[in-house]
Order: C-alpha cells, then sequence, then structure tokens
C-alpha cells in the first residue's frame, strides 16, 4: 500500500499549487476560525480553482453544528469531512453522503480501542506532543497508530517533517500522510521546497525499503551508481539479455536446481517435512553463481572490462571469478586476511579461473574489510571496472539488483513444492549474512501470507558474548558501505569486529530490505550458534551425505529446531544455499579447540 | 559572524589561495591533536578540518586509515574531539574549523544532538563525506537551524549539470576532489581537471577548495590558479604517522604547512 499526502492549513493558491505539484492527494482547509490558518467558506470556494480533479478537498472542522457542516460542505464542494473536536461517534453518525474522518489523541491503548471503534471512513492518528515534534518517531504514540493502521484506514498527523517523514510512513504505515506546520515558515504560510522535498520523498522513495536503503557513498561513486542503475533497468528490458541469462543459467549453472525431500533428516527429527532447495549443486556450488552471471552479463552491456569483487567465504569470489573467466573479463578479488586463510581451497579456486586475489590486511580481515578495499579500488577504476557486489546490501540498486539476479531461486522453490506436494510450505528458512540467498528464495514466498519466512543469523558464540555477527537481533540503525541497516556498532558509531565460524555470515551489516521485512514482521530472524551450525553441518552430512556450507548448515539447525514443532504433514523449505567443501578446515578446527562437544 | 566567508576573503584581500589542512583528531591522542593544529596554524593554516576517526574509512588511503587505527586504540570519540575543538576555538577566535566525519558516527551521536554541540564547540561546517547530495536533507534542517554549513563535494565524475545542483546552495566553501580514488594518492592530476575546475568556479555561489593527492610544491602553484582554497591532509598526516616521536611529527607536519603557506603567499 502507498501513502498518500495530505498538506493541510492551506490559504494561500501558490501553496495549493505547490502541494498539488508535489503529488499531495488531499489538500486540506481549516474552518476554525480560531485557528492561525483558519479560512472561511469563501475564501475555500475562490481557492478551490486552483485544485485539480483528482485531488481531494478535506474540510477541517472543531465542535461545528452538523448543518453548518453540511452547507459548507455543499458550498465548497468538500470531499471529505474531517472532524477536529470533542464530536461523538453519534455526531459523526448524522453526517451522510459525504466521507468522515475523525481526529482522535492516540495516548493511551483505550484511546487505540475508542478509535479501531469510532464510526468514521478513517481515523487521523494526532501523535504531535511538544517534546515529539520533529522527534525520532520511536515514540510509543506512534507504535499505537502502528497498531491501528494495521485495523484501519488511518492518516498520520502531528510533528511530520522532511525529516522523520521516512520513518513515520515505514513505523506507521498510514494510508494518508497529514503535513501541516512541517512545511511551514509561519502559520498558514508554507515553504514551497519543503512541500517539495516532502512529496518527493514520499513518492519516489527510489532505493528504500522504509528507512533502510540508499545510497550513502562519496560523490566519486554516485554517478557510477546511476550509469549501473540505468544499464539494470535496460538489461532487464532487453530480451537478448534476458535469454542469454537464461541460458546459461540452465546450461553452464544447472538450473533449475533440485528440490529435495530429506527423508532421513525429517525421520530424525520428526515432526515436518523438510526440503533442502538444492542451490549447492548449481556450477561453483553456491547460489553465488545466479547473481555474478547476471551481473557480469550487465557489466558487458555497460562496455566494462574488468570486475573487482569482495568475498568472504570466498563462494562469491569464485563465482565473479567464474563468470570473468566465462566472459572474458579480468578479475580483481579483495578478501580479507583471515579469510584468505581459513577458505584457503577457495582461493586457489579463483587463482586458477585467472583471478587476482588481493589480501586485505590487518591479520583479522574478514568481508567487511574486503568491502572495504573494493570500494576503494572502484572509487580509483570507476571509468573500466564494475564492482560485483555479492549480497542485497551495498547502495542502491544493488540490493534491489541482487534480489532480482537471486529471486529466480525462490520462483523455482514455489513452483517445485506445488507439483511435488500441491501445497506451500509452512515455512522457508534461509541463513542471512548480507542475505542474498534468503532474500532470494523469499521473493518466491512474499505473496503468500500463510508462508512464515525465516532468516538466520549467525549466532557466534551466542548473542551474549558478543561474539557474533547477528545484525537484526543484535545491531541498531546505522550506514555502511553505502546502505542504511541494522548495523553492530558501539556506542560511538564504530563498527564492531563480527565473529562467525562461517566467512560468510561474518559481516557486521544485513540488506536493507531484510531491515524492513523484520521490522514489518513479513519475516522473522533468529539466531544459530557455531556450535549449532557444526552440530547441523555434521547431521546433514550423516543422514543425507550432503556436505552443506556452514552458512547453509545455519538454516539446517534452525530446521532442526522447528520440525519437531510441527506437524509431519507439514512442510519446511531449507534454502541450501552452498555445499561445504571449502568448510572441512574450519569445522575440524571447531571441532580440535571444542572438546566439550 | 561568518568565520569561513570572512577567511576566503581574508585570503582573497591577499590574492592568495586559502590553505586547509586536514587533522585525524586522536592520532597519536587528542591532547597532541590540539597542539598539532595550534602549530598548525602559527605555521600559516587558515581553515582546519577536524578529522573525526572512522573503524571503516572506505574514502581514505592508507596514510589517514592509519591515523584512523591510531586515534580509535587511542580511545578517541567524536565527543572527544568537540571537546577539544572548545580549547582551540578559544585561543583561535577567527580560524574556521570544519568537523570532518564519516556518517554513522553522527549518527550514533544523534543529528540534532551533534548540532548543537558542534555550534556550541565552535565548528563553522561538517564535511560527511559519505552523505550524498541526495540525502543532504537528513542534516540541513539540523545545520541550518545551529548556523553551521555542510561543505559540499564535486568528484572528477560528477557530470556538469550534476555539479551546478550540488553547489548551487552550497554555504561555506564547495570542496572539489581532484582525483578519482581515495585521499592520500599521489598520481598526475588528469588534464580535464583545470576546465573542470574553471567551469565550477564560475558557478559557484561560495570559494572553491581543491583537494586529494596534494603533496608537491607543483601540484600547490597549478592548482590554485583555479581554486580560492587547497586543502592538505594525507600529507600532513604520513609526517604524523613517519615521526620518529610526536614532537618530530608535528614540527615535520608545521614545517610543510609552513613551506605550501609560504608558496600561497607567495603565488
Amino acid at each position: 500500500m502507498r501513502t498518500e499526502l495530505k498538506i493541510c492549513g492551506l490559504t494561500r493558491r501558490q501553496d495549493i499549487i505547490a502541494a498539488v505539484s508535489a503529488g499531495a492527494r488531499y489538500v486540506g482547509f481549516i474552518f476554525y476560525s480560531k485557528s492561525p490558518r483558519g479560512v472561511t467558506p469563501e475564501q475555500v470556494r475562490e481557492l478551490s480553482a486552483a485544485v485539480p480533479a483528482g485531488v481531494k478537498k478535506v474540510g477541517v472542522f472543531v465542535n461545528a453544528p452538523a448543518a453548518v457542516i453540511r452547507k459548507t460542505v455543499e458550498f465548497c464542494g468538500l470531499d471529505i469531512v474531517q472532524l477536529h473536536g470533542d464530536e461523538t461517534p453519534e455526531f459523526a453518525r448524522q453526517l451522510t453522503g459525504v466521507e468522515v474522518w475523525k481526529a482522535l489523541r492516540l495516548d493511551t491503548a483505550a484511546d487505540a480501542e475508542y478509535a479501531a471503534a469510532y464510526p468514521a471512513d478513517a481515523i487521523l492518528a494526532d501523535t504531535m506532543t511538544a517534546e515529539q515534534r520533529g522527534g525520532t518517531g520511536t515514540t510509543g504514540n506512534w507504535r499505537l497508530a502502528a497498531e491501528l493502521s494495521r485495523r484501519r484506514r488511518v492518516v498520520l498527523a502531528g510533528g511530520i517533517t522532511p525529516s522523520n517523514l521516512a520513518e513515520a510512513v515505514a513505523q506507521v504505515q498510514p494510508a494518508v500522510i497529514d503535513v501541516n506546520s512541517g512545511v511551514e515558515t509561519a502559520p498558514g504560510i508554507k515553504d514551497k521546497d519543503k512541500i517539495t522535498e516532502i512529496g518527493k520523498r514520499l513518492m519516489n522513495k527510489k532505493g528504500f525499503y522504509g528507512i533502510y536503503g540508499g545510497q550513502y557513498v562519496a560523490e566519486t561513486l554516485m554517478p557510477a551508481l546511476h550509469a549501473v542503475e540505468k544499464a539494470f533497468h535496460e538489461f532487464r528490458r532487453d530480451a537478448a539479455c534476458r535469454n542469454e541469462l537464461e541460458e546459461y543459467l540452465r546450461d553452464y549453472v544447472g538450473r533449475p536446481s533440485p528440490l529435495y525431500l530429506a527423508k532421513r533428516l525429517t525421520a530424525h527429527c520428526g515432526g515436518a517435512q523438510i526440503y533442502l532447495k538444492r542451490e549447492d549443486l548449481n556450477h561453483t556450488g553456491a547460489h553465488k553463481v545466479n547473481n555474478t552471471i547476471g551481473q557480469a552479463l550487465l557489466a558487458k552491456f555497460m562496455g566494462k572490462q574488468r570486475l573487482i569483487a569482495e568475498t568472504g567465504a570466498g563462494m562469491h569470489g569464485v563465482a565473479t571469478a567464474t563468470a570473468a573467466a566465462l566472459l572474458g573479463f579480468e578479475c580483481e578479488v579483495f578478501m580479507g586476511t583471515e579469510d584468505i586463510r581459513r577458505q584457503a581451497s577457495n582461493v586457489r579456486r579463483m587463482e586458477v579461473l585467472g583471478a587476482k586475489v588481493s589480501a586485505v590486511p590487518p591479520e583479522n580481515a574478514t568481508l567487511k574489510d574486503a568491502m572495504n578495499e573494493a570500494i576503494r579500488n572502484w572509487v580509483e577504476t570507476v571509468d573500466d571496472t564494475f564492482y560485483v557486489i555479492g549480497t542485497v546490501a551495498g547502495p542502491h540498486p544493488y540490493p534491489e539488483m541482487v534480489r532480482e539476479f537471486q529471486k529466480i531461486i525462490g520462483e523455482e522453490t514455489h513452483r517445485q513444492i506445488l507439483e511435488k506436494t500441491g501445497k506451500l510450505p509452512a515455512q522457508v528458512i534461509a541463513c542471512v549474512g548480507g542475505g542474498s540467498n534468503a532474500m532470494g528464495i523469499f521473493a518466491g514466498f512474499t505473496a503468500d501470507k500463510q508462508v512464515k519466512l525465516v532468516g538466520v543469523e549467525a549466532g557466534g558464540r551466542g548473542l551474549e558474548t558478543g561474539l557474533h555477527a547477528a545484525s537484526i537481533s543484535g545491531g541498531k540503525l546505522g550506514v555502511l558501505h553505502g546502505t542504511k541497516m541494522y548495523l553492530l556498532q558501539d556506542e560511538d558509531g564504530q563498527i564492531r569486529t563480527t565473529h562467525s565460524i562461517s566467512a560468510g555470515l561474518d559481516y557486521p551489516g544485513v540488506g536493507p530490505e531484510h531491515c524492513y521485512f523484520s521490522d514489518s514482521g513479513q519475516a522473522e530472524y533468529t539466531v544459530i550458534t557455531d556450535a549449532e551450525a557444526v552440530a547441523a553441518f555434521e547431521l546433514l552430512c550423516r543422514t543425507e551425505g550432503i556436505i552443506p556450507a556452514l552458512e547453509s548448515s545455519h538454516a539446517v539447525a534452525e530446521a532442526i529446531k522447528r520440525a519437531p514443532g510441527l506437524s509431519p504433514d507439514e512442510i519446511i523449505i531449507v534454502n541450501l544455499s552452498g555445499r561445504g567443501d571449502k568448510d572441512l578446515q574450519s569445522v575440524k578446527e571447531y571441532q580440535e579447540n571444542e572438546p566439550n562437544k | 559572524m561568518n568565520r569561513i566567508s570572512n577567511t576566503f576573503a581574508k585570503c582573497r584581500s591577499e590574492n592568495r589561495n586559502a590553505l586547509v589542512v586536514y587533522v585525524t583528531m586522536g592520532c597519536p591522542d587528542l591532547e597532541n591533536s590540539e597542539r598539532l593544529v595550534t602549530e598548525l596554524i602559527s605555521a600559516g593554516a587558515d581553515i582546519i578540518e577536524l578529522g573525526v576517526p572512522f573503524s571503516d574509512p572506505m574514502a581514505d588511503g592508507p596514510v589517514i586509515q592509519e591515523s584512523a587505527r591510531r586515534a580509535l586504540a587511542a580511545g578517541t570519540t567524536l565527543q572527544g574531539v568537540l571537546d577539544r575543538t572548545k580549547n582551540i576555538r578559544r585561543r583561535y577566535p577567527d580560524t574556521p574549523l570544519i568537523l570532518f566525519s564519516y556518517y554513522n558516527v553522527i549518527l550514533a551521536y544523534g543529528i540534532e544532538k551533534l548540532a548543537a554541540a558542534a555550534a556550541a564547540a565552535g565548528i563553522d561546517g561538517l564535511l560527511v563525506v559519505d552523505l550524498a547530495f541526495e540525502h543532504r536533507q537528513e542534516l540541513l534542517p539540523a545545520l541550518n537551524k545551529h548556523r553551521l554549513s555542510l561543505i559540499p563535494l564535486v568528484a572528477p565524475t560528477t557530470p556538469p549539470e550534476r555539479a551546478a545542483q550540488i553547489v548551487r546552495d552550497a554555504t561555506g566553501f564547495v570542496y572539489c576532489i581532484t582525483s578519482k580514488g581515495v585521499t592520500g594518492g599521489g598520481a598526475a592530476f588528469d588534464p580535464e581537471l583545470e576546465k573542470r575546475l574553471a567551469e565550477l568556479r564560475q558557478s559557484c555561489p561560495v570559494p572553491l577548495a581543491a583537494g586529494f593527492g596534494i603533496d608537491s610544491a607543483e601540484k600547490v602553484r597549478y592548482l590554485t590558479r583555479f581554486t580560492d582554497g587547497i586543502v592538505v591532509g594525507s600529507a600532513v598526516m604520513r609526517r604524523i604517522n613517519a615521526g620518529a616521536d610526536i614532537e618530530q611529527g608535528i614540527r615535520a607536519a608545521s614545517k610543510l604547512t609552513a613551506e605550501i603557506a609560504k608558496i600561497l603567499k607567495a603565488d
């Protein structure tokens, strides 16, 4: 649902024109002589000439007699009556033949109950108090408005400014957002630029998922991002490009990947049937290749000569090196020194594929540091180089682009499970570092409200130890690598060192769309520790003869926990995002160093 | 009172570029940074950029990465930088002080709170490396309220129309990045640079300063033909990091600053 804009308290023709051109679908006039923005019916009738068809006129009344309201509606041609005083439900019921909005304060749960039952077409939730004006939106009132908004049509009003608009919309998800003093220079005198700004923010939140996302990068990269965005949209519309990608995915990657019923694992757990989406069977051994071939084809489409990538576990690095070899690109992959050590076999694979693997210091450097260095390299080489980001994070358009290239996982899975069983799964589970395999499989099920989407973050040694990489479960809002997201950071905004046994999940942030899914409840995010992941790794090896990546083992572990609580006719699908050959050394080290296991 | 425009006006009246010097605050510790800033101003720096260290300085080259690492290891915080700023401000009432930071540190501190605290400490403007022009409204209302400038960046990759848009409402000065890449790169300037600077200066309502990789007298002499100010950062911090001890580092950094100031005055 898209939030519409209402500009209220209009008194001047030029302000109405500004509001309408900024995209406002509602303009409000205050018929209350005590208001500094008060207008007369005569004035409004005259101002109406500036209101085009399709834009609704809202009359605001404060304890006015019903007869006066009816007369004003007719005289001014009002579409909506907004009752802003102490009007009773009985009073509101008298006003037939016109849309009625009722303004109510939401301070307590009782207020919210009253609002839920009030007989009106919409409730205007007035959430402003003096100390909240321009506040951060983490107020209880917004929470009450958000709850009400799930139950009925809500117009959110009170203290909305260009700065807190995005947050207000993300939290409350109102049908309409009502702005008045937030776009004024003086009572009744609107500021055209502020109106334009707020309209732009509401209508054109390109690259944002709620308040998450954006393009927080140095200016040098902005034009490059604009170019990637433009080319990506052309690429998607181009039939030849789409066919080429499909052909590679089918004949080179080996898609569709199978959906496999893990019978012995199911029997071991007892409960729901566990299906595995076998992304580990893709060429290169993980889902990453879906995205790197897509991006490499896009780079070719743009005429670039060189690909760069960051990598943690090395799977994205290998997949990028593979696409580079396939399509004739020069390739450089940045990898943290710590990851080079723990994922040595993937380093060797990248090298034989012809890629240069650049070690990123310091000694404990992981995925985050690799990404820093890739960004630094891109700033320097932006003319001829395409940066292949491996996850649904980074600046816009990457989160959207990577999701688009990975959503084939979800689309196939949706089709396959219906073909095999004739019904949808109860739960879809995937591990989340940056979140590309999870977003890929979730994308197939977002329209199916009955399917629970579960993202599993890396709990490392446990959330309470601080040694983890669970950004949603343990982080707070921040900006890194070009995007606003949940971020593991200290109180000064310095990025925290993360820990996970799985290099691919060892990242302090998480894709902006996941942040939004978490806030809006579209998906649920949980945590699996190193120990649980290794146990799941061992169990899947022994019960099914499948060696999963440690990343994917987190999702397997969550399924093992959940299956016994579901009935045998229910289905859990796990995105088995990659194979675990690369992790044998890490698992061995873990087993040797954790004698209590 | 606007220290930034006053300073550029004064330099113009002396027929020279302003010298803007960047310092990573807290490297090796805040006390020495305060001393360094003092010495640099004495040596001829007209404007100081007070760099707030960040754990992941993506726009910076090895020198400032190392400075930031040292500063964080010494426990430097944004609050600590602001506290030192007060001392510097007391001593130099007229020198413009620009707070130079990555956005996440500001977000963590709180935008409103930072604007108020920075203004109270005597900061004149903010430069936020990774806050794109498109997102400036997240900061501008708070900065405007406290009469702080948001110094915009224009890059070698910025198309002319976008550059014109960026500089249009600029206050303080505009920071023009001389070359693609991170801070402290030593490569020669692109031949296109002078054309870009000349065009930009035409449309720019505020003074234009250029920075990134300015490490030689030749580069200083060349650039100042097209600019109102030049920014030196990595060259200064390189001397701090390379000094056998901090005394030697501060001496070398001050000497460099004095040399560049002398070139600016002589030209």
